[in-house]
């Protein structure tokens, strides 16, 4: 048996699919678009001209739209996490109690999640349509009729409303994720500190969220790597352009605009290296915060 | 458990009513959007702006013909659903076959190929977009469904070898030996006890891969913007921007590219739980 298990041509047709396809569509493609970004280089053109780092440069000082991008993806990200995490967490420590109608809430907490980004932008884009949409309809309703608006035709107001539409979407997936963590707390932990006086806030704030701090450094990650690449609900909702003026252009989306509609290909891979250097700061950035924590 | 909650009374005190009027008022912010969409679905169009909180008088069901036909929904479905179903299978079969050849046979680099893998969960797929337009563009397949069927499989494998390698390294190796005493070949062992006996993982990759693949934008908009090819969700996009007017047919479609999702959602909600929630115990 061990020679069967050790057979290198068995191995190799069993890992050769899935290792080809992966390296040739995934690996090689990130190292070529890091190669291109150092070059000026349009679709139609055959010959690309190596102009070092001249479209990183170009990118930083002379592209308002790229600096609106960053500027916009970063607080897009922070706000996910401000808006996202608490939200989840408040949910999840509630249902963990046991409460009447767990398993609805659960269901219906998730089914945002889903749902395809364009499928949703397009149903916000109509919610937030100024004179038959739910989100005006429902401030008139509440007596706040005065602050209607065009939530997206408005520059001020579109990044927000698109930061809410993504907390809808997401809240749920984060809310699952936490509820099994807290979930995995031993009940003897939360009998004792009853036991000991302590209030509901108490347990949750110095409790529950300490030991469940490795679920929430993997769900910050995952959060901010994944509002880092935010493309379907901000395409969506603001018709491909990125909002009035650009307002609220993000960088997947500054990416997209300049190699399939201006086709400059040289350009949009160093708007994309930015976007790959930019989650790995992030990334970083999380560990140092989480791991600078000694477990004593 | 639940039967307990069900009989004992639920205190009347301040405590629980906050947690419950948190947990309702969340409740309706996630499913409220849906159902206007849906009740807004079935108005016309002069309704929609006169009574956006009342029913409709009679239910504009014409509205979803409009979209499936009209609007072309019924095709872009048709599609979805060919890439979609066609990228799960290709994605299975590489990724249980590398993960069992990961797992479960015995060669040093085993764990090294495991590790290269793994690393495609870091990478942001937007980094592969434009060389890949360009690779697709000189072999001028762009435009044909092959292009996305083999990049949603590429993208699915690190998760799909991991989920898959993690269940079978948790088989025994009984198996295999058994096995091999009845004379079987690898090929053999692999399909018909291996794979039959993964069916809890497989379909939880399979369920993850098809709502994934399924709800794709980015690389379908840029490689599927035919208008005879595209998928589902670049459909929907082409709603936007242009001057219609008929909004409750949108609304319509819509609704329409909901339905998969929700159906798999409602006869599936349990696996497609428990499978996040374990995968966040792994971490």
């Amino acid at each position: 048996m061990e020679l069967m298990l050790k057979n290198k041509w068995i191995i190799f047709l069993f890992i050769a699919p899935a290792l080809l396809i992966y390296t040739v569509v995934l690996f090689i493609p990130v190292l070529e678009t890091i190669v291109t970004s150092f070059y000026e280089w349009n679709m139609f053109s055959v010959d690309k001209k190596f102009i070092g780092l001249n479209n990183f440069i170009m990118l930083f000082t002379r592209d308002s739209v790229f600096i609106t991008s960053i500027k916009n993806t970063f607080l897009l990200m922070l706000m996910s996490v401000i808006t996202q995490m608490p939200v989840a967490i408040i949910l999840a420590s509630i249902l963990s109690t046991g409460v009447f109608g767990k398993k609805i809430f659960k269901t219906f907490y998730f089914v945002p999640n889903i749902l395809s980004g364009a499928a949703i932008g397009l149903m916000w884009y109509f919610m937030y349509n100024s004179e038959f949409g739910l989100v005006n309809s429902f401030l008139k309703l509440i007596g706040l009729g005065s602050i209607t608006r065009p939530w997206l035709g408005d520059e001020n107001t579109v990044l927000w409303a698109i930061i809410l539409v993504a907390c809808w979407q997401f809240v749920g997936y984060h809310m699952i994720l936490f509820l099994s963590a807290i979930e995995g707390i031993p009940d003897s932990v939360n009998e004792s500190a009853i036991i000991d006086g302590a209030g509901r806030w108490r347990i949750l704030w110095s409790i529950t969220i300490p030991l469940i701090k490795p679920i929430i450094y993997v769900d910050a990650i995952m959060i901010s790597t994944n509002s880092l690449k935010i493309f379907d609900l901000v395409y969506t909702l603001t018709a491909g352009q990125g909002g009035p003026n650009h307002a609220s252009s993000v960088m997947a989306l500054h990416m997209f605009t300049h190699a399939f509609r201006n086709y400059r290909f040289g350009y949009s891979s160093s708007s994309a290296c930015v976007l790959l250097i930019s989650c790995l700061i992030v990334t970083l950035l999380v560990n140092k915060i989480f791991k600078s924590e000694s477990y004593t | 458990m639940n039967l307990n909650a069900l009989k004992r009374k639920i205190p009347f005190n301040l405590a629980n009513v906050i947690m419950y009027t948190v947990l309702i008022l969340f409740a309706a912010f996630c499913i409220f959007p849906l159902l206007w969409t849906l009740v807004s679905s079935l108005k016309n169009n002069h309704e929609i702006f006169e009574s956006p909180w009342g029913l409709p008088a009679v239910p504009q069901f014409i509205n979803y013909w409009n979209a499936w036909v009209v609007g072309n929904i019924g095709r872009y479905f048709f599609n979805s659903a060919y890439i979609v179903t066609t990228a799960v299978i290709v994605s299975l079969i590489a990724s249980s076959m590398a993960a069992y050849a990961i797992r479960r046979m015995i060669w040093k680099l085993s764990k090294h190929v495991m590790m290269f893998f793994l690393l495609g969960v870091m990478i942001p797929v937007h980094a592969t977009l434009i060389p890949l337009y360009r690779l697709f563009n000189s072999a001028d397949m762009v435009g044909s469904p092959v292009c996305l069927i083999i990049i949603y499989t590429a993208v699915s494998l690190p998760m799909s070898i991991f989920i898959l390698g993690g269940f079978f390294k948790m088989l025994p190796r009984e198996l295999e030996e058994a096995a091999v005493i009845d004379g079987y070949s690898v090929y053999r062992i692999f399909w018909e006890i291996i794979i039959p006996l993964s069916k809890p993982a497989i379909a939880t990759v399979t369920i993850f891969n098809f709502i994934g693949f399924w709800n794709e934008l980015l690389f379908a908009l840029v490689f599927m913007s035919n208008v005879n090819y595209m998928t589902l969700p670049v459909g929907l996009t082409n709603f936007i921007g242009r001057y219609h007017t008929d909004y409750t047919g949108m609304l319509a479609a819509i609704m329409l590219s909901f339905v998969p999702s929700l159906l798999i959602y409602i006869f599936l909600h349990e696996n497609i739980i428990k499978g996040i929630m374990s995968g966040s115990l792994k971490e």
